[in-house]
This record gives structure tokens, C-alpha cells and sequence, in this order.
């Protein structure tokens, strides 16, 4: 066995253009297959990010009396010992901030027409800590000048509509904890411009300072949001969310936690399905490669029938050659592998650490702001796979003609051109 | 808004005739104006052929009903105009009810859906179910006089005493003779001018002025007011209990 | 040409290669096309379809879902679209909707909800619901029926075979009650359809709203959705009123966006594999000059000039080539047609998710295409033929016939 290893071997060596070759299109199809597939999760993760950056944070804490009621924001039932709550959070290595929010029915208007939408009141330093609301702003964030706290953050179609700009006056309308009417000026230091068409188009932000008194809150929290460390994949990510969201209910069986998971099977499942197509076209990529190593290979084994009749008269059983092809099959694939891998490592390595800053893909009309970076995230269960299917397809490529031409008598295989 | 107090304070307000403006308005104080104006308004039952028009910038809508009420717990109103004839709505306490003679079927409408204006109108659910104490929720100064429609009126100023009121400040020039509001100014918390409201027509009704017609804008959407008026206004006259009950909503 | 037959298996398999890298190819682009063209049917396909035909009024205050701005003839709009030849061949789906704010209530729970009024058997292939449905329930089939949505039905403690009482303000302001009987519940797994939304027959809202015949606007899906603004503008043209607005689903909502988006990485994924198609197709052709170094060796002892082996070397390469590329592209054409009529359903791969899209696929057919795949491959063949050809024409004769 060992001398087909090295017979085998050293053919390779030989003719090394051709294993060049047939190495060269696994490498391009592999390689690719890996970058791809990583990016694919990294347009996944980015979707969901923008979900937990801008919205649902990584877990929603309500009390179970305000959960039951969500549907009407009700100013009551809020989260009774908020300090607490953070205080136990805080103290889990995965929880990296934590912070208050409160939100409210109300109308907005210019005075001339009114729009419903729902009120946000936030704790603008501990906020920025846990929502990236700063980096989807044109115009401001809050600013801690006394005196005004009538400040607000608008959605960017909301202001469109009304015909406001930053730094116009808006006229919140909302009905107190107390269920007394008010209305007031606010000011608009920023407009929201996300990937999330309800933030756009019907949220407004507020301080707790000008809640307190516009709305009587009298420092009514109704909800907790959480950040949680970041994790290199979409799965790990959201296996944190479910476990702290289950640890904070066992902790605080009051409370309401919900994890990301809870709150948004809708965009989890038509991720799933995009991604669905997204490996078909996988597929194709790879069919493409395996038809390349296969030609290739299958010439060179054609090309050297005529080795087969000379190693058939020198004694050689028609089993030993076959497996001496496919080890030379084996061999070219090994080498294939090696440098496809290397290849999508590589690729993988620019987009997973480099990334694509979207902010190139810039207005694609209508003046929608992207911002973030497209990363590419590891996948070793996709390398594997690849790597594997190379190999697979490099031996078999090698085994068929192998067979075919093993079982020529010594003399038809010599003659053969 | 008008004032309904269950308990008719027949005071020293009924000493106060229609036709005696002479009463010497001098030494008047806020409750006591409240008083003679809730005297005015407030009433056992009534029954009346009411008009509710909508007006929305350039549209109007109009609603015309037959309505019935005791005191302020219990109210019955049935539709006449074309396109909602036979609707009727039925209020008793805090819960309302709507029939449809389409279906021949009742729905209740309760909680916070009642916060929503009724039918687009600037009068929301919660303005014409719940009244606000104005005696138990406000503090009552008189802080001048002024002139509204030609006629002399005291100002008053109600500021909220408690939280849970509908609105924190309330202006109202009431008419000096006749003791009614003929103009309502509602603020929020922060001073800005919610709603206003403006007795267009006054009917006297044996011994008594009862505001017929009134207005009520809403200033944060512009082009937006109600107007109601009632007509055939009947006050006191026997009704029956038994009107005020589902079963009866469905005959 | 002797020579390309002289080692038929090799030819062969050479002009096999670039026929199924070409095959392969272009199979892909009619898939691309199919999925661009089903992803945007579904985003579309809920509120605004390719084309939206509304009142002008409507479309300014469109989120409010007003009753009071209605098409009075729709029936009208529809015939003149449809006896129109330049638009009537390049509509798919017509139909009327109306989306409206209602109460409803149950025992006393109150919850505010979205109905969607169509012709039932119209949105079985639009809005999909039917493909949602509970075990236990089942599609619209008759008038004064309706399905809910699984949230709707838990909100208000409902169940199949109850009544469900529907207000709403109508056309004309007034406050109408209809009573519906559930016959199904639905649940897509999206919360704010589960939780908000209700489909009816757009007979009885039509009645239900009073309005006179009237609808709130005319659905249109196209054949080839990228003509939307170009049928738009020309539907508009035909209808000449100014009260109406004919809108293209790229100009409504923020799904158009999105939808480029997708798009723009579908193209850069496309040209990843072309490229590699081309790459595949690079290879072959080298190999195929390679393998016979003896032969260039026996020519040139024979006495060709370098020239004419040169010459030689890649004809045969071009040749190979445009066969192949011409095979495969044909293939690959005759392909998309037939998959383009029969589509296929990828719904199977799909069973866990109950999200009312459409998964069947149809492939694009596009005659442009597939030339230029078939162009690019001669091309590449014949350019990739030249420094091998070259290297072959320099060889020394003895060298060449000594390699293997």
C-alpha cells in the first residue's frame, strides 16, 4: 500500500500543472462558498442588530400586571423596584447596561393637523448606553442645558409629514398618569432615521425630566431594556437573550422578561427563508466548482491511460491503480481544500474584521440612511462542509475513469491515445 | 362643558329670577356663581331632539337624535338622521352600549376606547359620559369682568385642586344675568389652550336659562368644531326607569 | 478540425465543461430573476401590489385608512385597463380592496382591528391567508364569513363558528355593526397580522361601508414588475383623471428600498458565480492546450511553422468554445422557458414556516441574457486559447514530444 502512497504522490508532483489547475478551481469554488456563507449570517446579524439596537435591546422587561394591559399603554403597573432590578442585572457578566423607558399614546402636531403616535420617555444618559438611537440622528441627541427639558427626538418621516424640521416646535398632546389633559411645545433636537419604518414614521423621544412633569409620571418606569455582551454568531446571540430573560423570571417572578426570540419570530422566520434561497445559489456555486474539478481530473486520468498499461505490465493489480488515481485524487483534493480554506479565511478575515461599512451603499433614495458594518461571521460546520464536498468530488472524480481504464488489459491501455 | 350636578343645589341661586340682573353683582364669589349656574343646568331628567355637527375643515357631518336622560348616570339616544336611523346609543354609569337595528345586536364599548373622540367630534367619549366635579375638583376665584356677545360676564378661574381632572385650568364668562357660561376656555397642565367651548343660544325654560346651542373647538387641529343644539328641550317630565336597560335598547 | 476529432473524448469533455458551466449560469440568472421577482410580489403583494390605483385623496392619507375616499367606479377602471392591448397583456392580477379601522367586540372585550376586504378567490394567490389556517377552520367561502387572526381570536376569546362583531364608521359617517361568522383562524407567526388583521369578502364591506359600489383602490400585479412606473404612467395616461392616482409600489412605503437592497446583493452574489463560471471555463481550455504538448511537438517536427500552429491551437479553442458555450446556452434557455411556465415550489423546503408568501418560483426568461452568457463564453474560450496556443507555437519540437 505505502508504495501506490508514494507512486501516487509523486504523480502528483509530476504533473503538477494539472494538479495546479484542478487545485486552483476547488480553491475559487471553495474559498468563495465560505466567504459567502459568511456574510450571509453577517446580512442576518444585521438585521437583527438593527432590531436590538434601535427597538427591543436584547431583553424586554415589563411587569406582569403592564404586560397583561400592553395594548393600551397604560401609565400604571410599572416595574415597582427599578433600582433592584438593574442592580441584579448588572452583576451578570453577560449584561453589559441597563435602562428605563416608559411609553405613552399621544398625538403630535403643528398646530394645523395631528398625527397619533406613541411616546417614548427615556433616561437620555443610560439610554445611550443601551439603544444606538445617537448614530441614527440628523441633527442632535439630548443635551443637559437646564431649563429646557422640552426636548424632543422625532421620527424622521413623522417630521416629514408635519412639515417640521430640527429645531420646530412639535405639539405633544397626551393624556397625564392622572388621566388630565395636556398638550405642549416641544422642541426637536433630532430626527430618527432607522431601518424601522414604525420608528420613522410614528415615535417620539422625551426625557424622564420632561415626562415627570408633562405627564405627571411621577418617575413611572414600564419597562427595562437591556444590553447584553456581544457575541461573534446570530445563534449565540440569541441563546444569551432567552437565558438572562429566563434567569431575571426566576429571579423576579413579578416581572414580565421577554427575549428577543419572544418578541420577534416574525423577522427570525423570514431570515430563515431568506436564507433558504441564499443556499440554493450556494448550490449553484458549488455545482459550478464540482464541474470544473471534475473535468479536470477526468482529463488528466484520460490523458495517462497509457501509464495504466505500462503499470499493468509491470504487475500491478487493476485495484492497486484504481486506488493509486484516487489517492492522487485525494491528494490534488487535499491541496484544493487547503488552499480554498485558506482562501475564505482570508476573505472571512477582511469581512469579519474589516467589514463592509454600508455607509457606501449610501442613499438609495429618499434619503435613507445606512450606517453599520456588513460583517462576515465564522462558520467552521460551513468549512467543513466544503472542505469535505471538494474532497468527495476530487476522488470520485478520479475513481470512475480510474475504474474504467483499470480494467484494460495492459496492451488495449498502451495503444490508447 | 356644562356642569352636571346630580344634587341640584337650590340655594340661595333660586332667589335669583331671570329677569333680575339686578342683583348686586359685587359681592358674588366664584362657588356661589358656580352655584346659580348649576342651577340653571342642572335638571332630573330631559328629554330633547338633539343636532350634532361635525366639522372637520371643509366637511360637516351631521348627526340628529332623540335623546333622554336622568340625571347624569342615565342616558338614552336614538338616531333620526338618514344614514344612522334607529342606532341607539344607552349610558348608564360608566358603561356604554350600542345598538344597531341593522343586526338587531348590542356592542358595549368600554375602558379606554371611550378615550377616542365619538364619531370624529371633538367631544370625546370620556367629555360626555364623565363630568368633572367642578366644585369638589377646583378652586373657584373671580378674577374680573368682560363683555361677550354684548353681554356683561363674570370671569372666572378654575384651577384644579387634584390630579385627576380632566383639565388643570378652566375660564369661564359667565353671563351676569343669566348665569350661564357663554364661554369656556379649557388649558392643560402647561397653560396651553386645549379646547374652547361657546353658548351660541340660551332658552329660557320656565324659571331657568338652559344653554340650546353650543360649540366646542378643538385649537391643537385647526378647522376642527363640534356644534350641538338641543331643540324641544323638556326638562323634569316623567321618565320611566325601565328605558334605561338593554332589554329595552333591543325593542 | 482532424485533430479536434482525432481525440474525441477530450474535445468532448472539454465542450461538456463549457456547456454546463454555461448551462449553469444562466439557469442561475432565470433563478435570480424568479426570486427578485417573488420577493418583491410578496412585499408587495399585502398593501400596494406593482401597480396601485387610488384616489388622490386616498393616497395622502392613506395610513388612516379612510372610508370616505373611494374609486365610485372601479368596475369601470377595470374594464378600460383591460380593453386596453397596450396594458391589458402585461397585467397579471387585477383586483379591488378596501382596508379599513374597526372595533370589535366580544362579551364585553373591545379591540381595535384592520379588515381586509377582497374577492376571496383573488387573494388565495395574494394575500395567502388561506395557507395559514388552523387546523379545525377553513378558507372563505360564501358570503358574511371571515378569518382572524390567531392574536385577534385569544385577545377576544373567540373561537371558529362564533360571531364577530365588527363597528365602523362608513362612508357616509355613519356607525355601522356587521356580524361575521369565523370560519377560520390564521396564524402567519407575524404578530401585527396575527394580532390585528381580519380578511372578509369585499362584497360585504362594500355594503357594510355603504359604498355605493365604490372601492379604496384597484390592486395590480404585473407580469414583469420592473415596468410598474412605465405601465403606471401609461394606465394614468389612459384614464385622464385628475382625481386618481396611479402609483407604482416603488414610490409607496419603504419596502422599495429594502427591496433594492436584496437586489444589489443578489447582482454582486451573480457575478461571483459567473466569474467563476468564466474561471472554470479558463481552466478547461488550458488544460485542453496542454494535454497536448506531444502533438504540438509532432506537428511542428512535421515542419508547421509556428504560425500555423499558433493558428491552430486556437481555432480548435474557439471552436470548442463556441460550441460549447452555444450547447450550453441553448440548454440552459430551453431550461428557463420550461421552468419559467412550470415554475417550481419551493414551499416544501419551507414546511416550518406558516408566513403567507408565495414559494413558488417562476424563472425568468430573458433573450439578452442568455446571448451575452453565450458571447462571454465564446470570448473567454478564445482568449484563454491564446497564451497556451502562443506557449505551444514556441515549444521546441523535441521537448514538446518528450513531456507527458
Amino acid at each position: 500500500m505505502s508504495t501506490i502512497i508514494r507512486i501516487a504522490f509523486r504523480n502528483v508532483i509530476r504533473h503538477k500543472r494539472r494538479a495546479l489547475i484542478t487545485a486552483i478551481t476547488m480553491m475559487v469554488g471553495i474559498g468563495f462558498f465560505i466567504a459567502l456563507d459568511s456574510l450571509y449570517n453577517g446580512l442576518d446579524r444585521l438585521s437583527v442588530d438593527d432590531v436590538i439596537n434601535f427597538r427591543d435591546s436584547s431583553v424586554k422587561i415589563f411587569s406582569a400586571a403592564y404586560d397583561a394591559d400592553r395594548e393600551s399603554y397604560p401609565l400604571d403597573k410599572g416595574i415597582p423596584d427599578t433600582t433592584a432590578v438593574g442592580a441584579w442585572l448588572e452583576q451578570d457578566k453577560r449584561v453589559v447596561a441597563v435602562t428605563p423607558r416608559t411609553q405613552f399614546l399621544a398625538q403630535a402636531g403643528n398646530n394645523r393637523d395631528s398625527v397619533y403616535v406613541i411616546g417614548n420617555v427615556v433616561d437620555p444618559v443610560s439610554d445611550a448606553k443601551v439603544f444606538l438611537l445617537k448614530n441614527a440622528l440628523i441633527g442632535g441627541y439630548f443635551t443637559q442645558r437646564a431649563g429646557s427639558d422640552r426636548q424632543v427626538i422625532v421620527g424622521k418621516d413623522l417630521a416629514t409629514k408635519l412639515r417640521l424640521s430640527v429645531g420646530d416646535t412639535v405639539v405633544l398632546a397626551a393624556s397625564t398618569r392622572y388621566e388630565a389633559q395636556n398638550a405642549d411645545d416641544f422642541t426637536i433636537v433630532g430626527l430618527l432615521s432607522t431601518s424601522d419604518p414604525a420608528l420613522n414614521k410614528s415615535s417620539v423621544f422625551i426625557t424622564y425630566d420632561a415626562a415627570n412633569d408633562f405627564l405627571d409620571l411621577g418617575g413611572l418606569v414600564t419597562e427595562m431594556d437591556v444590553r447584553l455582551e456581544p457575541r461573534a454568531s446570530l445563534p449565540a446571540t440569541l441563546a444569551d437573550s432567552t437565558a438572562v430573560a429566563a434567569a431575571t423570571k426566576a429571579a423576579f417572578p413579578t416581572l414580565a422578561p421577554y427575549s428577543f426570540q419572544d418578541l420577534n419570530k416574525g423577522i427570525l422566520t423570514v431570515l430563515k427563508q431568506k436564507r433558504a434561497w441564499g443556499y440554493v445559489m450556494m448550490l449553484f456555486l458549488l455545482l459550478i466548482a464540482a464541474v470544473g474539478i471534475v473535468n479536470t481530473v477526468l482529463m488528466s486520468v484520460y490523458e495517462r491511460i497509457r501509464e495504466v498499461g505500462v503499470l499493468k505490465a509491470l504487475g500491478f493489480r487493476g485495484r492497486e491503480i484504481v486506488r493509486m488515481f484516487i489517492l492522487e485524487g485525494f491528494f490534488v483534493g487535499c491541496l484544493g481544500s487547503l488552499l480554498g480554506t485558506a482562501l475564505g479565511a482570508l476573505i472571512n478575515c477582511y469581512t469579519i474584521y474589516v467589514g463592509f461599512s454600508l455607509a457606501k451603499f449610501g442613499d438609495v433614495g429618499g434619503g435613507f440612511v445606512f450606517w453599520g458594518t456588513l460583517r462576515g461571521e465564522w462558520n467552521p460546520g460551513s468549512i467543513i462542509f466544503a472542505v469535505i464536498f471538494g474532497m468527495v468530488v476530487a476522488m470520485v472524480a478520479a475513481y470512475i475513469p480510474a475504474r474504467s481504464a483499470a480494467r484494460m488489459t495492459a496492451t488495449t491501455a498502451l495503444r490508447f491515445v | 362643558m356644562k356642569t352636571r350636578t346630580p344634587r341640584a343645589i337650590f340655594t340661595a341661586a333660586l332667589l335669583c329670577t331671570a329677569g333680575a340682573g339686578t342683583c348686586c353683582a359685587a359681592g358674588l364669589s366664584g362657588d356661589e356663581i358656580l352655584k346659580r349656574m348649576d342651577a340653571n343646568t342642572s335638571y332630573r331628567t330631559i328629554e330633547y331632539d338633539g343636532t350634532l355637527a361635525i366639522y372637520s375643515g371643509d366637511t360637516v357631518r351631521t348627526k340628529e337624535m332623540k335623546a333622554t336622560a336622568m340625571g347624569t348616570s342615565k342616558a338614552l339616544a336614538e338616531f333620526t338622521n338618514p344614514e344612522d336611523k334607529g342606532t341607539k346609543f344607552l349610558k348608564i354609569d360608566k358603561n356604554l352600549w350600542i345598538y344597531f337595528p341593522s343586526e338587531q345586536d348590542t356592542v358595549k364599548i368600554s375602558g379606554h376606547m371611550l378615550k377616542e373622540g365619538m364619531m370624529g367630534s371633538d367631544v370625546s367619549y370620556q367629555d360626555a359620559l364623565e363630568s368633572d366635579d367642578l366644585f369638589k375638583k377646583y378652586a373657584v376665584t373671580v378674577s374680573g369682568e368682560d363683555t361677550v356677545d354684548g353681554r356683561p360676564c363674570y370671569v372666572l378661574t378654575l384651577d384644579a385642586t387634584v390630579k385627576d381632572v380632566q383639565y388643570e385650568t378652566r375660564k369661564m364668562w359667565v353671563d351676569e344675568e343669566r348665569f350661564v357660561a357663554l364661554k369656556q376656555e379649557m388649558h392643560a397642565k402647561s397653560g396651553k389652550l386645549l379646547k374652547v367651548s361657546r353658548v351660541l343660544e340660551v332658552q329660557q325654560i320656565g324659571d331657568r336659562f338652559f344653554p340650546v346651542r353650543e360649540e366646542i373647538s378643538d385649537q391643537l387641529k385647526q378647522g376642527s368644531r363640534t356644534q350641538f343644539l338641543m331643540a324641544d328641550v323638556r326638562l323634569d317630565v316623567p321618565v320611566s326607569e325601565s328605558m334605561f336597560s338593554l332589554r329595552n335598547l333591543g325593542r | 478540425m482532424r485533430n479536434i476529432w482525432r481525440n474525441r473524448r477530450r474535445s468532448l469533455l472539454a465542450m461538456l465543461s463549457v456547456a454546463l458551466a454555461s448551462l449553469l449560469c444562466l439557469v442561475l440568472q432565470g433563478l435570480l430573476g424568479g426570486f427578485q421577482e417573488s420577493l418583491v410580489k410578496n412585499f408587495t403583494k399585502n398593501e400596494t401590489g406593482h401597480i396601485r390605483v387610488t384616489t388622490k385623496d386616498f393616497a395622502d392619507r392613506a395610513e388612516l385608512l379612510p372610508v370616505d375616499a373611494m374609486i365610485h367606479h372601479p368596475d369601470q377602471i377595470e374594464s378600460a385597463i383591460r380593453t386596453s392591448p397596450a396594458i391589458a397583456d402585461k397585467v397579471r392580477i387585477m383586483t379591488e380592496r378596501i382596508s379599513f379601522g374597526v372595533l370589535l367586540e366580544n362579551k364585553g372585550l373591545n379591540k381595535t382591528a384592520v379588515a381586509l376586504a377582497g374577492d376571496p378567490k383573488t387573494e388565495e394567490s395574494l394575500l395567502y391567508l388561506q395557507r395559514s389556517i388552523l387546523p379545525g377552520g377553513h378558507y372563505i367561502d360564501g358570503p358574511s364569513q371571515t378569518i382572524i387572526g390567531a392574536g385577534l381570536a385569544e385577545d377576544l376569546k373567540l373561537s371558529v363558528g362564533d360571531a364577530l362583531k365588527v363597528v365602523s364608521e362608513a362612508s357616509d359617517g355613519s356607525l355601522q355593526l356587521k356580524k361575521f361568522r369565523i370560519v377560520g383562524i390564521f396564524r402567519t407567526g407575524v404578530t401585527t397580522l396575527d394580532g390585528k388583521i381580519f380578511q372578509v369578502p369585499l362584497g360585504d364591506a362594500k355594503t357594510f361601508l355603504r359604498t355605493e359600489g365604490g372601492s379604496q383602490s384597484i390592486i395590480i400585479m404585473l407580469d414583469d414588475y420592473h415596468e410598474a412606473a412605465r405601465v403606471a404612467a401609461l394606465i394614468s395616461a389612459l384614464l385622464e383623471d385628475p382625481t386618481l392616482a396611479v402609483t407604482p409600489w416603488t414610490e409607496i412605503g419603504d419596502y422599495a428600498r429594502l427591496i433594492q437592497i436584496e437586489t444589489k446583493i443578489f447582482n454582486a452574489l451573480d457575478l461571483i458565480v459567473m466569474f467563476l463560471g468564466a474561471f472554470i471555463i479558463t481552466n478547461i481550455m488550458t488544460m485542453v492546450v496542454l494535454e497536448r504538448r506531444k502533438e504540438i511537438g509532432i506537428l511542428k517536427s512535421m515542419g508547421f511553422a509556428r504560425g500555423e500552429v499558433l493558428v491552430l491551437f486556437l481555432w480548435e479553442g474557439v471552436f470548442l468554445g463556441i460550441w460549447g458555450s452555444l450547447i450550453g446556452g441553448g440548454l440552459g434557455f430551453l431550461l428557463n422557458v420550461i421552468l419559467h411556465f412550470r415554475g417550481v415550489d419551493f414551499s416544501s423546503y419551507f414546511t416550518s414556516l406558516e408566513f403567507p408568501v408565495d414559494n413558488i418560483i417562476y424563472w425568468t426568461v430573458d433573450a439578452p441574457v442568455a446571448a451575452g452568457i453565450v458571447i462571454l463564453g465564446c470570448v473567454i474560450s478564445g482568449v484563454v486559447s491564446i497564451i497556451p496556443s502562443l506557449r505551444a507555437a514556441r515549444m521546441n519540437a523535441v521537448d514538446a514530444i518528450k513531456s507527458i
